[in-house]
This record gives C-alpha cells, sequence and structure tokens, in this order.
C-alpha cells in the first residue's frame, strides 16, 4: 500500500473543466486529513471523487531498506509476511508487524472517515484503545531542561527543507509559508537547533487542531527526525484538554473554530 | 530613531517594589533610547508636561511610559503624545505596575522584572507604525432591557433628552421587582403610587417605545451601530385589539400559580399580572390553558369584547439598529428552598419569603392586604388566622459562604425593619416581633434612624443570632437559634416565619451577557468597566448597566445609576461621528486562501468576501466594523491577517527581546 498521503496532491489547483472531479484514494488517517480540509472549505466536495481504502496498517520502507547495502526493487506480502528483493537478487523475510509504523500500530481509525466508495470491506476497528498516545511516555518523563536539551538534539540535524511541510495535507500555506518570509521575520536563515525548532513549531501550531498524525512528515524526513512525536504530543494534549480529534466527521469543526463555554477548560 | 522612555513612580504603587529613577537611567543605554526620566505620576498634569516637552526638545519619534495598565491610563498618555505633535500610536505603555510592583514584594527581583518589561515594550515601539482613525456614524436609538424601576429611569431621563429609546421587558407588564413591593423604606410610602404613575409616563412619552413580552434574541455589531434581533413573544391575544378590561381572565376555567403573587394565590390561565400593569394587555400562558392542554373550551375568545383572541398567533422577530444599549435585567430573589433544608424547604407553610410577605401585606395582593398564616388560608367555613407572633431571619442567601452566597445584598436588613413595622401597624402594637440578624447594615439616608425606630418606637425584639432549625410542632413554627449577645440558645414558638431573603441575579442573566459580550462575576451579576471610575459601563463600547443587574441594590441606588447611565449614553450620543480604532486586523490577500474562517469567528462580522480582477473571492475586513480583537488573526490557518498595532513582528521583537537578550 502506498506510503503516501495522496490528498496532500489536492492542494493543487482543482480541476478546470466544470464537472470534472479528481479521484483520490484514501486510507483511515489520509481520511482523515482530507475530513479536516473539507470541513475548513480548503477544497470542494464536489470536486473530488473518494475512494476508501480499508487499512491495516503500512510497513516502513526504509525499516527493510536498511537491512540492505543494496537498493530494494521488488517488497511483496503474503500471510503476515513481508519479503523483500534487492537488485542484486538478495532476498529477506521479515514479519510485517516488525515493519509497521509506529503510529499505524496504535491507529484506531483504520477505516475511512468519508468516501465515496471503498475498495474493500472494512477492516475490523480496534477495541483497546490504551496504546492511543504510546511513544510519549519517555519524552514526557524528562524534566523541562532535559526536554530543552533533547529537542535541541533532535532539531540540530534539522536542515529546513520543507519536505515536512511540502508533503502536510493540512499545510496549506503554499510559497507563501510564513517559514520562508522574511514579513514576518519568525524564522531567520540562522543556522542551529532555536531556528530549526521555531520552524518546527510555527508547522506544529499551524496544523494543531487540524493535524490528525498521518504520520506523513515523519516519512518524508530525510535526516529522520521523528516529528511525528511532535504532532503527537499536541494533538495527545488537545485530545486531554478539550476531548478533540482532527478529522472525524465531515459535521464537525478545527477544534480552534469552536467555542463552548463548557469545554473542560472552563475558560469564560 | 529618537525614542524616549518615562518611568512612573505612581507614589509608591511602583517605587515601592520598584526602583524607578534606577531603571530609568539603565534604559538609556538601550539601543534609540535618547532621552528617559522617572515621574513621581506620570498622568498628572506635570508628567503629562514633561512628556509633552521631552518629545518637542528631544525631538523623539517614539515614547515608552512605564507605568500602570493600559486599561488604566493607555488613552492618557495617547493623547498627551497626540497634543506634542507625535502619531498618537507611536507609544507603547510597559505595565510596571499590576504586572510587577503590585503583585511582588522583592525590591530587586521587582526592579529586575521591570527593567525587563520595559526593554520588550522599547522593542515593540521600534517596530510600531503610525495609525490614523477613521469615523463612523452613529445610530442616536438606544436600547433599554429590562422594565424594572432603572429602565424605566434610563429611558425617561433618555427620552426626555430627545432620544428615542425602546424599552424590551420579558414579562407582559414593565415595573418589575418594585411592582410587586408593598411600601418603601425608609419612608413607609406606597411603592406602587411613585412607579406606576412613571411606568405611565414612560408608557405615554413620544420618545419611548415599550416592548413587553419581549426577549433579545441576537446582538451584533458595535458601538453606534448595534443590530438588534429581538423575539416578540406569543401572548395568544392580538395586543393591538386587547384593552385590558379583564373579562377573560374573570370568566377563564382554568387556574394557574400567581407568579407575580409568589405562588400565594392562583389565577387564571389568560392573565394580566396586577391592575396597575403597563401595557395593560392579556397572555395566555398556554401549558395552564384548557385549549391548548385539552383541545377545548375558548372561553376567553367568545367573552372578549374586542376580539383579541387569537389561538394561532406565533412570536414575531423584530431586528432594529441602535446606538447603545442599557442592560437593566434586575434581579432575582434567592431560591431558598433549594438551599436552606434546615428550614423546611419551602414545606413549611408559615415560613415564606420576604417578597411573599411583601405581597401578602399589598393591598391589592392575594389577601388584600391582611397579615395571615398561610397554613390557615383557603379553608372553608373559617376565616384565616392572624399571627400573634412573627419571627424575621435575615441574611438568607446573603452572606453565607455555605450557600454560594458570600455578598451582602443590601436591601434585606431594612426591608425586615419595614415589615416588622408594617405588621404592627396592620395586626397590632401587640403582637411579638422577632428578627434574628448578623449585623444591622443601614448605612443610606434615614436607614439607621429607621431602625432604631422599629426598635423603640415599635418594639421589635431584634436578636443577634442564625437561627439553626425550623420545625413545626403544635401548629406552631418552632424557632431554634443562637443569641450570640447572651450567649445562650433560644427557642421561640412562632405563628408566622419571614426569612430575609437575599438578591441573586436574574434568571438568563449569564446566556444574555454572552449575547451582549459583556462581562459578569460568578453570580452572574454584571461586571462595570471599572469599580470606581466607570460604574455604569460594561467592558464592550456602547453598553451599559443600570440597577440591580450589576449588583443588589435598593431602588433609590438603583434609580441613582439608572439616571448616571442615562447620563453617559447621552455624552456618547451626543456626538454624530465616532472615531474608530486604527487598531484594527488587515488582510495580506496575496496570501488569503479564501477558507472563510475570519467570517465565521468574527464576533462583529468585518471580515467579508472581496472578489478581485481575477475573479477571484479573498477576505476583506471592514474597516469601520473591525474592533480589533484579533480573533481572525489567530484563527486564519495561513498567518495573512495581522492586527495593527499588535503585529507578528512586534511582538516577535518583544518576545525574544524578553527570551534571548
Amino acid at each position: 500500500m502506498t506510503h503516501h498521503n495522496l490528498t496532500t496532491f489536492l492542494k493543487r489547483k482543482m480541476p478546470d473543466p466544470p464537472g470534472s472531479r479528481i479521484g483520490v484514494c484514501v486510507k483511515g488517517c489520509d481520511s482523515r486529513t482530507l475530513v479536516a480540509l473539507l470541513q475548513e472549505n480548503l477544497i470542494d466536495k464536489e470536486k473530488i471523487y473518494v475512494i476508501g481504502v480499508p487499512c491495516d496498517g503500512v510497513v516502513s520502507r526504509r525499516r527493510i531498506e536498511k537491512a540492505f547495502n543494496d537498493e530494494v526493487v521488488d517488497i511483496s506480502f503474503a500471510d503476515g509476511k513481508v519479503t523483500a528483493t534487492t537488485r542484486t537478487g538478495e532476498s529477506q523475510e521479515f514479519a510485517k508487524d516488525d515493519l509497521l509504523f509506529d503510529h499505524c500500530k496504535s491507529c484506531r481509525y483504520p477505516n475511512p472517515a468519508y468516501a465515496d466508495d471503498l475498495a474493500a470491506d472494512p477492516v475490523a476497528e480496534p477495541v483497546d484503545q490504551t496504546p492511543m498516545w504510546a511513544g510519549l511516555e519517555e519524552f514526557e518523563a524528562l524534566s523541562p531542561e532535559e526536554k530543552d536539551a533533547k529537542l535541541a538534539e533532535v532539531f540540530e540535524t534539522c536542515i529546513r527543507c520543507f519536505a515536512c511541510i511540502n508533503v502536510c495535507p493540512v499545510c496549506w500555506c503554499w510559497d507563501q509559508c510564513v517559514c520562508r518570509s522574511r514579513k514576518p521575520a519568525l524564522v531567520s536563515q540562522r543556522v542551529g537547533a532555536k531556528e530549526n525548532l521555531m520552524f518546527q513549531m510555527i508547522h506544529m501550531l499551524h496544523v494543531a487542531g487540524r493535524c490528525p498524525s498521518c504520520g506523513a512528515c515523519d516519512r518524508a524526513c530525510p535526516v529522520e527526525i521523528p516529528l511525528y512525536l511532535l504532532h503527537r504530543k499536541m494533538n495527545k494534549e488537545l485530545h486531554e484538554m478539550l476531548g478533540f480529534e482532527a478529522g472525524l466527521s465531515l459535521e464537525g469543526k478545527p477544534v480552534f473554530q469552536t467555542f463552548d463555554v463548557n469545554d473542560p477548560l472552563g475558560e469564560h | 530613531m529618537r525614542i524616549g522612555v518615562f518611568v512612573c513612580h505612581c507614589g509608591t504603587n511602583i517605587a515601592g517594589t520598584v526602583d524607578s529613577k534606577g531603571i530609568a537611567a539603565r534604559a538609556a543605554e538601550l539601543k534609540d533610547v535618547v532621552h528617559t526620566e522617572d515621574l513621581i505620576y506620570t498622568c498628572s498634569e506635570p508628567g503629562q508636561a514633561a512628556i509633552e516637552k521631552a518629545i518637542r526638545e528631544k525631538d523623539l519619534t517614539r515614547v515608552v511610559v512605564a507605568a500602570c495598565s493600559p486599561h488604566m491610563h493607555e488613552v492618557t498618555f495617547r493623547r498627551c503624545v497626540d497634543r506634542a505633535g507625535l502619531n498618537p500610536y507611536l507609544y507603547e505603555m510597559a505595565n510596571i505596575r499590576e504586572h510587577c510592583s503590585w503583585i511582588h514584594d522583592d525590591y530587586e527581583q521587582g526592579t529586575e522584572k521591570a527593567y525587563e518589561i520595559i526593554k520588550m515594550a522599547v522593542a515593540k515601539v521600534r517596530q510600531l507604525e503610525p495609525l490614523y482613525s477613521n469615523e463612523v456614524d452613529v445610530n442616536k436609538d438606544v436600547l433599554v432591557i429590562g422594565g424594572g424601576v432603572a429602565g424605566i429611569q434610563t429611558a425617561l431621563d433618555l427620552a426626555d433628552a430627545g432620544l428615542k429609546v425602546t424599552i424590551v421587558e420579558r414579562e407582559t407588564t414593565i415595573g418589575g421587582t418594585m411592582a410587586r413591593l408593598d411600601k418603601t423604606f425608609p419612608t413607609i410610602d406606597c411603592s406602587a403610587c411613585i412607579l406606576t404613575p412613571r411606568m405611565v409616563d414612560a408608557a405615554q412619552h413620544e420618545n419611548i417605545e415599550i416592548l413587553a413580552y419581549s426577549e433579545i434574541d441576537r446582538v451584533q455589531g458595535y458601538v453606534g451601530n448595534f443590530t438588534v434581533d429581538i423575539r416578540k413573544k406569543a401572548a395568544m391575544v392580538d395586543w393591538t385589539k386587547c384593552i385590558g378590561c379583564e373579562i377573560c381572565v374573570q370568566k377563564c376555567p382554568a387556574k394557574a400559580p400567581d407568579v407575580f403573587n409568589v405562588g400565594l394565590a392562583e389565577t387564571k390561565a389568560i392573565y394580566i399580572p396586577f391592575p396597575q400593569a403597563v401595557p395593560k394587555r392579556a397572555a395566555i400562558q398556554v401549558e395552564h390553558c384548557r385549549w391548548f392542554t385539552q383541545g377545548k373550551c375558548r372561553v376567553c375568545e367568545r367573552v372578549c369584547p374586542a376580539d383579541a383572541v387569537d389561538y394561532e398567533q406565533k412570536d414575531e422577530y423584530l431586528q432594529r439598529q441602535y446606538g447603545a444599549i442599557v442592560t437593566a435585567t434586575g434581579l432575582d430573589v434567592f431560591p431558598w428552598e433549594e438551599y436552606y433544608h434546615e428550614y423546611g424547604s419551602g414545606h413549611i407553610p408559615d415560613v415564606i419569603s420576604g417578597l411573599q410577605y411583601e405581597r401578602m401585606l399589598n393591598a391589592s395582593g392575594p389577601t388584600n392586604g391582611h397579615v395571615v398564616r398561610p397554613s390557615t388560608m383557603g379553608i372553608k367555613g373559617k376565616e384565616p388566622e392572624e399571627p400573634k407572633t412573627v419571627v424575621f431571619i435575615q441574611c438568607v442567601g446573603s452572606r453565607d459562604e455555605s450557600v454560594g452566597r458570600p455578598y451582602c445584598s443590601s436591601v434585606c436588613c431594612m426591608y425586615t425593619a419595614k415589615q416588622s413595622i408594617l405588621t404592627k401597624s396592620h395586626v397590632g402594637m401587640d403582637t411579638e416581633i422577632y428578627v434574628f440578624y448578623i449585623d444591622i447594615r443601614a448605612t443610606g439616608k434615614g436607614y439607621e434612624e429607621f431602625v432604631k425606630r422599629a426598635q423603640t418606637e415599635f418594639g421589635v425584639k431584634y436578636v443577634r443570632g442564625r437561627v439553626s432549625k425550623l420545625y413545626e410542632d403544635n401548629g406552631k413554627v418552632m424557632v431554634r437559634g443562637m443569641d450570640t449577645l447572651l450567649g445562650k440558645q433560644v427557642e421561640i414558638a412562632a405563628d408566622l416565619v419571614v426569612l430575609a431573603s437575599g438578591i441573586t441575579a436574574a434568571d438568563g442573566s449569564v446566556q444574555l451577557a454572552q449575547k451582549l459580550n459583556i462581562s459578569y462575576d460568578e453570580f452572574g451579576f454584571y461586571k462595570e468597566s471599572h469599580p470606581k471610575l466607570r460604574p455604569v459601563e460594561t467592558n464592550t463600547a456602547g453598553i451599559f448597566l443600570a440597577g440591580a443587574c450589576q449588583s443588589p441594590k435598593d431602588i433609590p441606588t438603583a434609580v441613582a445609576q439608572a439616571s448616571g447611565t442615562a447620563a453617559k449614553v447621552l455624552g456618547l450620543l451626543a456626538k454624530d461621528k465616532l472615531k474608530t480604532s486604527p487598531q484594527i486586523a488587515i488582510v495580506d490577500q496575496n496570501r488569503c486562501v479564501s477558507c472563510w474562517k475570519c467570517i465565521e469567528v468574527c464576533p462583529f462580522s468585518a471580515p467579508e468576501k472581496q472578489e478581485l480582477r481575477d475573479g477571484t473571492e479573498k477576505s476583506h475586513i471592514i474597516e469601520t466594523v473591525c474592533q480589533g480583537c484579533g480573533i481572525c488573526v489567530a484563527t486564519c490557518p495561513v498567518n495573512c491577517i495581522e492586527l495593527k498595532g499588535f503585529t507578528t513582528d512586534q511582538l516577535i521583537d518583544q518576545l525574544e527581546e524578553a527570551l534571548l537578550s
């Protein structure tokens, strides 16, 4: 199954000929980014045709490639096993579960939240909800100083290549991104972890309440920064504070566009 | 760039915790700062003169005033900067009082923090750009919400001055709480006799329109230009035809609880609350009407000489424009039954509230002014009994943290004294009267003398202490309490117990506040803009307060405030144009992605869709409508809206100064 969250390509100009539509295939997580965009009027429902793909998890191509010194040219799936073959014919078998992305392991919405048609029967929804925010415990246990140090370490290697931003389906500023702008001057050209962190924080805050944790940024990062952890932490906070998860239904609204005096923050 | 920094001592308010002189000297070393000065009272005349002088002589192009909160004096110094010929928006306030000296007591750390705050303000002021105000037309009509004595007073004052006023009242008649009172303290004059002429004045005034049985549905707009949706509730009676003859009320066969008489009597399903009602128009309470509940009857329709009954009537919606809004929504009586289980939770018939007793004392009340024991009312062949011993209990729902009401209701001491005197005159001087009190609060004109008269001339026995329990025994209400002056338990067998139930915010006050976008406290009372200096204004420009919706008040205070409110409204509406703040949001249309979130979140309907030459639609903020609240700025997913005077660059520089330097 495709790594990519194809809804990213809906950022392109919508088809011009009247009545024509763009077809898009979505997994559970992709469909939630799509719903988030629809909730925000950023794309027109009439101009797309959505084929939902119930998903049993995506394997990390990067993990497979790391097992070889050569280019992987073929990957096949059978009975919970993944077989990868390189250009030179070297072949190895993996257990699929070992290759799944972390967020796939804790996925609660494998079936599309919205689709015009389904490509297969829905898969079983996970019952156990405990691993929802798995993977954050280690970071959360750190003291504020240790967190600073950890973030500095993680973001030291960021080259601000914009890959994470370019693949992010809910990141919608196109080439007007404030991270590229000199007015307002939020990010400078100075090199360093702080500047990199600012760059990532802007992305995180701009997609806060809109990011359904599809993990596209994580997969795209050429230097393997665990960006998804940053977004997942934000999503966890929003869920715990406001009971909010992005893109669950077309009727919903982005969290920062709603105001309820009875919400758990009790702000009034 | 030539920046001047002025550091205030505010007497010792700031200088007690912050070395104002020292930081003024240090600020001189900051980049672009060419003049610094510390002033004892910067807001005083010499203080402001010093700023003006420095701007002129040192040719300053930016000004920082480090003093109190912008809420307090931003406008003061803006005018001062303007007088000196500098654009008034090239000035920034550093709050070193509320944000620093008042909340810290360490002199060194306080000083250091104040200096940091000043550094941040200097960083921001470098980025400021001159801004220019616009002007907007002002609608001179006024909406008064609530037709009690405060609302009537404000409306009459405004109408006499020539403004058109609408009173929106949710009941079928204006009059409010005062219309239900029998006599007023300390003069014992008849409440209705002084109120009803004013109600009639309001009804007959050419500049006043009364929309009774109506509620506020929605409020949009801003000072000078409010758009208000009003819902006229269906009375099931055509009020243009109804003549208030009450024949329908006499003939109606369906009984209903009498809200006006606080449940002491019954009224009919079709009713007029009291004889002097204004407007005197009948309304059907559909939940008690036989036609609406059982599908037969229609007696009122048959007997109505004016053919006014209309069972098909629907709620009607009006949309009106106003320049200012006055809330005068008044009060409700504390629902003691829900809280005071030791007083019987309302199950002991001879324990009644102060307002119920007020109705009983009233000649047009349920007992025609006779004081009787409710337990003996309505028994066939028997005259109701008069009480021989009456006990009043003060502070029921006031000054009692156990029921969440720590405040004093301010009127109960006085109305209890009044009711005790009236009891003696209605029932006889030999009536035994006890008043249980915590303290006597009698601070108004003639109030203390009035209480003294009750005690000496009328022989009312005041017992200092709380009542711990009321229970029925052998046809009496046993009152068990403590006399804290004698330090012993007392028990009195009473025929009637009157609870001086306190004042609480009117039902629905919070919902209305949310529609109006004004602040309210934890009890639902509306917050004034400043407790001393802006007591009748809210923090929302153009919305004012009158009467007990702000806090418990007696009649003279409510009326005085209502006139004060009228003066403030007149001051606002005396101008034909209002200057708008230039600190508003502006869209960078190149970057707008037309998601219209700004339109959805704006409480003032300031953003609109604007079609560009290439046919695309982009967001555009209507300058005169925007109030500069910044919600759209925070909501915009692509950061293409900036708030002038609070731009991202300005705030980033301020933050960098705080965090990085």
